[in-house]
C-alpha cells in the first residue's frame, strides 16, 4: 500500500481527486480502462465500497462510463480535460491562498515568493 | 440485503462481571465492519457469542438466519488465542483444514504463509508469538467463505506484517461476504472499514458510517474514538 | 464428519502415546528376556523380570488412560476448544467421536495387558509351562470356567470402557458447566465425589432389595445368568458336597438395582454431557 490517505477527510473524495489528477495528467486518457474496484481497493488499502462510491461519482459526473460486461472506461474529451484541469487548479489555488492568509502573508509577498521559487527551480 | 449476523437483545454476564448487555445489531453482506473499544469492553465476549463459544443469558443470535451452531461452516474465525498445539506444523494444519473445510484453499494459505516467511515444516513451538498468530491467520484467510470474524488479527504483529494482513483481508473480500474485525490499532486499519461499532462496558456506544464521520466531524476515526471515550470518562488502558 | 473427528482424535493419541509406549515396549521385551533367564540358581532374574514387566504393563495402561482423559479435557476445554467447537460438526458428533476413538485405545490396552501378561508368564515359567498345562490345577480351573464364562468376562471388559468414559466425561463436562465454573477445577472434583457417593448409595439400596442377578462361574448356556428373588450376598455361593464345592453350582450374586444402574448411568451421563457440549461456555 503505497498511498497514505488523510484519515481526517472522506477517503472517497480523496480517491476521486487522485483519479481526476490522473485524467488531467493524461495518465488515463479517453477510452482507457480503469482497474476494477477490487484492484483499486487492494492497491490503496481501502474499503471496496468506498472505491465504488468514488467511481460511481466519476460515472455520475460523466468522467467515466461503466459497461456491465467489459468494465469501466474513461470518457473524457480534450476540451473537458482542460476544463477539469482549470477547475482543479482553481480549487488548489483557493486552498493555497487560504493557507497563506492563515499565515498572515499578503498577496504581494506571495508574488515575491513565487518568483524566488521559480529561480530555485531553474537552477 | 442478506443479514449474515443478527443479534437481538443479547446479554451475557460472568457471575458478577458483566460481559455484554442488551446488544442488538446486524451485519449485512458486503460490509467490512470494525469493532472498537478499550480492553474489557466486551468485544471478545461478543465475538465468542456469535461463534457459539458462549451462550447468551438472554436474546437471540442468528448467523445467516440460523443458530450459530448450524452455520459454523460459513464462518472463518480467528480467535484472540492460538488454538493450535505446540507440536503441530503448518503442513499438518493445512491437512486438517483441508479435511474439515471444503472451502479451504491450500494454495492460498500457503501463499500467505510464504509472504510471512514462515516455514511449513516448522513446529509451532519453534515460532515466536507473532509468527504463531500469522500462521493461524494463514489458515483463517485461506478459506473462501461468507463470513470472516477476526478478533485482534494484528495483536502482536510487526508493522510490516500488519500491512500484509490488511492486504489479505481485502483480498478475501467479495461483495457477498462480510467481515468483522475487532482491533485497538485504529489508525492503521481505519481505511478498510465502512462501518464501525464502538463498544463500552458491554454496550454499543455508537454505530457509525465511517466516511460520514470523516465528512461531518472532520476527524479520523482514531481521533473520533478518543473523543467519544473521553466524553464517557472511561479510563484508558494503553 | 464423524470419521474425520475420530481420525483427528487418533492423530492426537498417536502423538501423545508413541514415545511412552515404545519405551514401555522395550522395557517389557527386556523383562521378558530377563524372565526367561532361569539359569540363575535362585531365579532372581526371572522373578525380577516378571515384576518389572508387570509394572511396565501397568505404566503403559496408565499412559493410555491419562491420554484418553487429558485429551478429552484439552480438546473441549483448553485453548484447543476454540478450534474444536468451531469445526463444522454437531456436538453429538464430537461426543461420539470421543467415545469411539477412546474405544480403540481401550482395545489396545486390553491387548497390551493380556498379551503382555501371557508372554511374561510363559517366559518366567519356562520349561515348566508345558508341564503346567498337563497338571490338575489347570484342569480344575477349567472345570469352573467354560466358554460361556469367557464370553461373560470379555463382555465385562468391553463394558468397562463405556462405563469409564461415562464417569470421566461426566466429571469433566458437568464439573465445568455454567453453574460449577465458578469453582474452577473444583467443579470436577465435586462431580467425582458426587458420583462416588451416589454409587455407594445405589449399592446400599441394591443390597437391601431382594432381587439379584445370579451369575454362575461355571456357566452352561442355559444357566449363565438367573434372576433370583434373594438379596445379593458378597461371597461366592454354591452347593457343597463333602466339604468341597461342586464346580457346576458356584455363583456370584449382583444386586439387580446396581446392575441396571450401571447401564442407566452410561445413558444418563451421555445425555448430560451432550447437553453440556451444546451449551458450551469457553472461558
Amino acid at each position: 500500500m503505497s498511498y497514505s490517505f488523510n484519515n481526517e477527510l472522506p477517503i472517497y473524495l480523496q480517491l476521486i481527486d487522485i483519479y481526476k489528477q490522473k485524467f488531467v495528467r493524461e495518465e488515463l486518457s479517453d477510452g482507457d480502462q480503469l482497474p476494477s474496484v477490487r484492484d483499486v481497493a487492494l492497491l490503496y488499502g481501502v474499503n471496496p465500497n468506498t472505491v465504488q462510491k468514488a467511481f460511481s461519482e466519476l460515472d455520475r459526473d460523466g468522467f467515466t462510463k461503466s459497461e456491465r460486461t467489459t468494465g469501466r472506461f474513461v470518457t473524457l474529451t480534450q476540451e473537458r480535460r482542460r476544463a477539469l484541469q482549470e477547475e482543479m487548479a482553481k480549487q488548489y489555488l483557493e486552498d493555497f491562498l487560504e493557507k497563506m492568509r492563515a499565515l498572515g502573508i499578503e498577496k504581494k509577498d506571495i508574488h515575491r515568493m513565487i518568483g524566488g521559487q521559480q529561480h530555485e527551480q531553474t537552477d | 440485503m442478506n443479514k449474515l449476523i443478527e443479534l437481538t437483545n443479547v446479554s451475557k454476564s460472568y457471575g458478577s462481571a458483566r460481559g455484554v448487555l442488551d446488544l442488538s445489531f446486524q451485519i449485512e453482506e458486503g460490509q467490512i465492519t470494525g469493532l472498537l473499544g478499550p480492553n474489557g469492553c466486551g468485544k471478545t465476549t461478543l465475538i465468542k457469542l456469535i461463534m457459539g463459544l458462549l451462550q447468551p443469558d438472554k436474546g437471540e443470535i442468528l448467523l445467516d438466519g440460523r443458530a450459530p451452531r448450524e452455520s459454523l461452516h460459513l464462518v472463518s474465525y480467528l480467535p484472540e488465542k492460538t488454538y493450535l498445539w505446540e507440536s503441530i506444523t503448518m503442513r499438518e494444519a493445512f491437512e486438517i483444514f483441508r479435511n474439515f473445510y471444503p472451502d479451504f484453499s491450500e494454495e492460498k494459505a500457503r501463499h500467505i504463509l510464504t509472504e510471512f516467511q514462515i516455514e511449513e515444516e516448522a513446529p509451532l513451538r519453534n515460532m515466536s508469538k507473532g509468527m504463531q498468530e500469522k500462521a493461524q491467520l494463514s489458515l483463517v484467510m485461506g478459506r473462501e467463505c461468507l463470513l470472516y470474524i477476526l478478533d485482534e488479527p494484528m495483536g502482536g504483529v510487526d508493522p510490516l506484517s500488519r500491512e500484509t494482513i490488511l492486504r489479505e483481508i481485502l483480498q478475501n473480500y467479495h461483495p457477498g461476504s462480510a467481515m468483522l474485525l475487532s482491533t485497538h490499532l485504529v489508525s492503521e486499519v481505519e481505511s478498510i472499514f465502512e462501518r464501525v461499532l464502538f463498544m463500552d462496558e458491554g454496550r454499543i456506544l455508537k454505530d457509525i458510517d465511517v466516511e460520514k464521520v470523516r465528512q461531518e466531524e472532520n476527524m479520523s476515526i482514531d481521533a473520533y474514538f478518543r473523543k467519544i471515550y473521553k466524553n464517557k470518562e472511561v479510563r484508558h488502558v494503553g | 464428519m464423524l470419521a474425520k473427528l475420530i481420525a483427528l482424535d487418533l492423530r492426537f493419541y498417536r502423538k501423545m502415546l508413541w514415545k511412552p509406549l515404545l519405551i514401555c515396549l522395550m522395557v517389557l521385551i527386556g523383562s521378558i528376556a530377563a524372565a526367561s533367564n532361569t539359569s540363575f540358581p535362585d531365579k532372581t532374574f526371572a522373578g525380577l523380570g516378571f515384576v518389572v514387566g508387570t509394572l511396565t504393563i501397568l505404566v503403559a495402561i496408565g499412559f493410555i488412560v491419562f491420554t484418553m482423559v487429558a485429551h478429552y479435557y484439552r480438546h473441549f476445554y483448553s485453548a484447543q476448544g476454540y478450534l474444536t467447537h468451531t469445526l463444522p460438526a454437531t456436538p453429538s458428533q464430537r461426543l461420539w467421536a470421543k467415545l469411539i476413538s477412546g474405544f480403540f485405545l481401550h482395545l489396545i490396552s486390553l491387548f497390551i495387558i493380556f498379551f503382555g501378561l501371557y508372554l511374561l508368564t510363559r517366559a518366567s515359567l519356562g520349561p515348566f509351562y508345558s508341564q503346567l498345562r498337563a497338571t490338575s490345577i489347570v484342569q480344575t480351573v477349567l472345570d469352573y470356567l467354560g466358554w460361556p464364562a469367557v464370553f461373560l468376562i470379555v463382555g465385562l471388559m468391553l463394558f468397562a470402557y463405556p462405563s469409564f468414559f461415562a464417569a470421566y466425561s461426566l466429571s469433566i463436562s458437568l464439573g465445568l458447566n455454567k453453574r460449577l465454573q465458578r469453582f474452577g477445577g473444583g467443579g470436577i472434583a465435586i462431580v467425582i465425589v458426587g458420583q462416588y457417593l451416589f454409587n455407594m448409595f445405589i449399592n446400599f439400596v441394591s443390597s437391601k432389595i431382594p432381587l439379584s442377578l445370579r451369575i454362575y462361574l461355571n456357566p452352561r448356556w442355559y444357566k449363565m445368568i438367573q434372576l433370583v428373588t434373594e438379596r445379593p450376598v458378597d461371597s461366592v455361593g454354591g452347593m457343597m458336597e463333602g466339604g468341597v464345592m461342586i464346580p457346576a453350582s458356584a455363583y456370584v450374586d449382583i444386586g439387580f438395582v446396581a446392575f441396571m444402574f450401571s447401564f442407566v448411568f452410561i445413558v444418563i451421563s451421555f445425555l448430560l454431557v451432550h447437553r453440556e457440549l451444546k451449551r458450551i461456555n469457553l472461558r
